[in-house]
């Protein structure tokens, strides 16, 4: 059914939002301290995966997940924050990462949208076709 | 080479080819939607119906004028069965897509414009002239 590409196209524009969204977490959580490695803010990604299947269903899977980095050690010993050794933690983000993604993520979105739309130009010359 | 009546070339032949090419362009639309959404995720590999055998036949068969094949092969072709990985892309290129759908949203209505001349033909046909 050709209405099955508008729920395809709709499944990439929630994957590149969600990817909007977490890189905006990720860039609100970086400039926070901590004193604990435990508590230390973890970048995340969104992963989507494959069936590996040739049924085109859109995207079949899509998880957020923590990447596994070691936060910033960043020496400041008078800050409240600052363990015994005068040390502070921040969140292991890059912000030139952060931005690259975000860019690709947002031009992934208009390609979404250009799909839909030549979905939506086909549907109506079906109707067109048949109104003759 | 068999003989064919005009009615015959308008009504069955070029019928069954626009009705199954249409088919075959909104397949293809659906798969590069597809391709797009998945343009990020591992281990993707682009689908399209460029490569099908049924469709390689036509475009043969077109070439060669060869009316006979292009019944046979028209009346049997079920584009949505059809798909297959592209062969030389591993990775989904948006560019590469983005042109494929320009092409593929044109060549629907190009083929949707022929489908009613078409069907005026047989309207004057019908009324005789």
């Amino acid at each position: 059914m050709i209405t099955d590409s508008f729920a395809i196209s709709l499944d990439g524009l929630e994957y590149q939002r969600l990817t909007v969204d977490t890189v905006a977490m990720n860039i609100a959580n970086s400039t926070k301290t901590f004193s604990n490695t435990m508590d230390v803010y973890k970048p995340r990604d969104v992963v989507a995966s494959t069936n590996g299947q040739m049924d085109a269903n859109g995207i079949d899977g899509i998880t957020v997940s923590e990447r596994n980095v070691e936060p910033k050690r960043i020496y400041d010993p008078s800050h409240p924050y600052a363990n015994e050794d005068g040390y502070i933690l921040k969140p292991a983000v890059d912000s030139v990462e952060e931005i690259v993604s975000l860019m690709t993520a947002v031009r992934a979105y208009q390609a979404n949208i250009q799909a839909l739309e030549a979905s939506k130009k086909i549907i109506q010359w079906t109707i067109d076709m048949s109104a003759k | 080479m068999k003989n064919y009546d005009m009615i015959e070339l308008i009504d069955s032949i070029a019928g069954s080819l626009l009705n199954k090419s249409l088919d075959r362009t909104t397949v293809e639309n659906r798969l590069i939607a597809n391709n797009i959404a998945n343009i990020d995720t591992e281990g993707y590999r682009p689908l399209t119906t460029e490569f099908g055998r049924s469709y390689e036949k036509i475009r043969q068969a077109l070439s060669e004028n060869d009316f006979t094949d292009l019944e046979k092969v028209s009346s049997s072709w079920k584009p949505a069965e059809e798909v297959s990985i592209h062969p030389t892309y591993h990775s989904v290129s948006l560019d590469q897509e983005m042109v494929k759908l320009a092409n593929n949203t044109l060549q629907f209505q190009s083929l949707s414009v022929a489908k009613t001349k078409l069907s005026e033909i047989l309207k004057t046909a019908i009324k005789g002239g």
